[in-house]
């Protein structure tokens, strides 16, 4: 564990193997890299995290907890850089909480790619203030979440600026702690909860590929405004391909759905109404690539304007299906049960 | 200027030889990064030796310093520190490993 440090690591496995005799109480191990404290740095380049299946703790079966973690007390300076990397077999790979005025990276250019293998979450931001978010050019299968960010304002309220680009994903699998699978997922509750300005995201020329998940999505936009999704190849089978629930101003364009099989719809736009009032999607523009592209609208999600899609108009699906998808955003909106 | 610590170790039971090679680089001629060239893995236990060099470096080279390891697996214990700066680089993805002991 680095406190009030810049750290450079290169070439080289961290590693749990195995337990000891009598085993661990939950987790062995917390994190193989951490950087904690108010000030700091930390890269990893050819850098291998690696833990080993274990006995089932609640949030996920392994024998480590984290591969990267940076967290501020309360809030950290923090660049970070992750390339040319591999993770395997942790809950969550990299844990970026609490960073303010900082620069995230993980991936980058093809040549920069980390590859992430069997994980509840592997990359999850909880927390940026103020900073420059870019994960691009990974590879994430096996795992629940393949990349989950909430502004959540736990610790300040400065929006931020995410970039989520050119990343492959294999989604399948039923996900124990979310009841849910989900390529990448994306919240910003500093708007609604703080008065403050949204962050950006734009999330843009991903590959999803969804199978043999009974419940799953690719990605999820949650209650953002001015989110871009664009160019992103979603395909397989899975209930919906992108879910926009209770945000505004979104653009949804030219997503590749052509060989995605939804039971429900290719694209939602949805409500919460697990707020009072609840809160519904508007001011969305959705352009199809295809007019086979299925798009649902909930009755009070109105004020978005479709081009080239179909518009289905019926009823939600079973409450099953709808009640698994609430408890998913219900978790992904109060997040601090994840962080403790 | 080289150089080499050796020192004999015994901690439950075991007796293991953990060496330490030093390899010091002198500031004035070759820059301000000081580089520490850690030895083959002892085989039992190198949380001492890592926890070393980690030491020294923020002790004695606040300013920048690199600690460089062998081939071979580690076995280490937790390691902490506080305003370390400086790098940590092994022999390759596959060559170098640390194993964390639970």
């Amino acid at each position: 564990m680095f406190t009030k440090s810049d750290i450079a690591i290169s070439d080289l496995t961290l590693r749990v193997a195995g337990q000891p005799a009598g085993g661990c109480q939950g987790f062995c191990v917390l994190a193989l890299l951490g950087v904690v404290g108010q000030t700091g740095s930390v890269s990893a380049t050819r850098v291998a995290f690696e833990g080993e299946p274990g006995p089932d703790t609640g949030f996920g079966a392994y024998n480590l907890y984290g591969g990267l973690l940076v967290q501020g007390n309360p809030e950290i300076k923090a660049d970070v850089q992750v390339i040319g990397s591999r993770f395997k077999n942790m809950s969550e790979a990299i844990r970026v909480w609490g960073v303010a005025e900082s620069r995230v990276s993980i991936g980058g250019s093809p040549a920069d790619a980390n590859t992430f293998d069997n994980h509840v979450i592997g990359i999850y931001i909880p927390e940026a203030d103020q900073s420059v978010v870019n994960i691009s050019q990974n590879t994430v299968v096996n795992s629940d979440v393949g990349m989950m960010i909430v502004q959540n304002g736990e610790w300040d309220h400065q929006p931020a600026n995410f970039t989520i680009r050119h990343n492959q994903m294999t989604v399948s699998g039923y996900s124990s702690v979310f009841n849910w699978n989900t390529g990448i997922v994306v919240v910003d509750l500093l708007p609604a909860n703080y008065g403050e300005p949204a962050s950006s995201f734009e999330l843009s020329n991903n590959d999803i590929r969804l199978a043999n998940c009974p419940a799953c999505d690719g990605i999820e936009v949650n209650v953002t405004e001015g989110a871009v999704v664009t160019g992103n190849k979603l395909s397989g089978t899975a209930v919906d391909g992108i879910w926009v629930w209770a945000s505004d101003g979104c653009m949804l364009k030219a997503n590749n759905l052509l060989t995605l099989t939804s039971s429900w719809a290719d694209i939602l736009l949805d409500t919460d109404y697990l707020d009072t009032p609840s809160v519904p999607t508007t001011n969305c523009t959705v352009v199809g690539g295809d007019p086979k592209n299925t798009i649902w609208m909930d009755s009070e999600s109105t004020d978005n304007t479709l081009v080239g899609v179909n518009n289905m108009h019926r009823n939600p699906p079973g409450p099953s299906v709808r009640n698994a998808m609430l408890k998913k955003a219900q978790m992904g909106k109060g997040t601090k049960a994840l962080q403790r | 200027m080289i150089k080499s610590v050796s020192q004999i170790s015994s901690r439950n039971g075991w007796s293991c030889v953990l060496s330490l090679l030093i390899v010091l680089f002198s500031a004035a001629a070759f820059g301000s990064t000081y580089t520490i060239q850690i030895g083959a893995p002892n085989g039992a236990n190198d949380t001492l030796v890592l926890q070393g060099a980690l030491d020294e470096c923020v002790n004695y080279h606040p300013a920048g310093c690199e600690i460089r390891l062998s081939a071979g697996m580690y076995l280490s214990g937790p390691l902490t520190t506080t305003n370390f700066h400086g790098s940590i680089v092994g022999k390759g993805m596959d060559a170098t490993v640390i194993d964390a002991l639970p």
